[in-house]
């Protein structure tokens, strides 16, 4: 085999490998629909959005009072189309799911008409990190 | 001679009877020891197994110490002690299941504490008073930065449950609606 085609072939396998390496990807952008009242999206694909409103998280906040602590989670989200909500929940569950989002994490959300959280997911996936933070 | 031979052997019956009379009676009392026995152990097992329970036996039969007198009476009162091991161990076992149903004091949650939490009507009224003293500024600047809605959350949190929700709805609805600008 002749040097040339050696380095193209290597050249090659290079590619291949790291085309297999970055994984399968799946980036979820912030849409919220106030229609009907859901919202989803994963929060590398909004912290990297091309535009600087997009924002997706939850949140918990505990406050010491004298009758007990007191606990109200919240999600909120705001999409490329300046579409924003915010929904607060009391429920233990609920609470729980808000404490277990993780730093790359998939969210979704629904609320009712008070706007208080009925549904809220999360998912921590390989696909939603970008090419940029795994390499 | 024959005088003296005759009393010996009237001497030798005489302690033979006496000694058969002393071994009779040596077994007599030892049926009785042992019988004496058996009912102090049956007491003392009685007793630490009534000790178990939280309350203590006080009953008389438990309670006055055993005497060979009273263990040889015991017997008569073993149908009386066990009803009462039965009663006491019935009600420990009421005790315990109450506690597992109810739960120690320890065990009360947070948000159980919280719905028992005695509002004082005074204090509710200008906790809400303060609450919504801080949201009407925040609405007239329409904005909110994150100190101040942390302290938006803690005047919240001092709120009776029910007033607790109304707050938060009216806080978010007031986010949502563009009214207030700032984020949870």
């Amino acid at each position: 085999m002749k040097l040339k085609t050696k380095i193209l072939l290597a050249a090659a396998a290079a590619f291949v490998s790291t085309a297999a390496v970055a994984g399968f990807k799946q980036p979820a952008p912030v849409d919220v629909d106030l229609v009907n009242r859901f919202a989803q999206g994963d929060m590398v694909t909004a912290q990297q959005a091309s535009d600087n409103i997009t924002y997706i998280g939850c949140g918990i906040r505990k406050i010491s009072t004298g009758g007990g602590v007191v606990s109200t989670g919240f999600c909120q989200a705001r999409d490329a189309a300046n579409e924003q909500f915010t929904c607060f929940t009391q429920d233990p569950d609920l609470l729980a799911a808000t404490a277990s989002t993780a730093d790359f994490s998939f969210l979704t959300f629904s609320w009712n008409e008070d706007g208080e959280c009925t549904r809220i997911g999360n998912s921590t996936q390989s696909f939603y990190l970008t090419d940029k933070m795994v390499k | 001679m024959k005088w003296l031979i005759g009393l010996s052997a009237a001497q030798l019956l005489l302690l033979i009877i006496v000694g058969l009379r002393m071994i009779a009676i040596d077994m007599r009392t030892n049926d009785i020891a042992d019988t004496a026995d058996a009912a102090k152990l049956a007491a003392q097992a009685a007793a630490e197994a009534a000790s178990q329970t939280p309350r203590p036996i006080i009953s008389a039969a438990a309670a006055t110490p055993v005497t060979d007198d009273a263990a040889a009476g015991m017997s008569a009162n073993d149908d009386a002690l066990r009803l009462i091991i039965r009663e006491e161990l019935a009600a420990w076992n009421a005790s315990g299941r109450a506690a597992a149903v109810g739960g120690s004091p320890r065990a009360v949650t947070n948000s159980t504490r919280q719905a028992l939490k005695p509002y004082d009507p005074a204090q509710a009224v200008a906790a809400q008073a303060d609450f919504d003293r801080a949201f009407d500024r925040y609405k007239a600047r329409g904005s909110v930065d994150t100190r101040e809605m942390m302290e938006l959350h803690a005047k919240i949190a001092e709120l009776p449950p029910e007033a607790q929700r109304a707050a938060l709805i009216k806080l978010t609805r007031a986010i949502n609606n563009g009214e207030i600008e700032g984020n949870l």
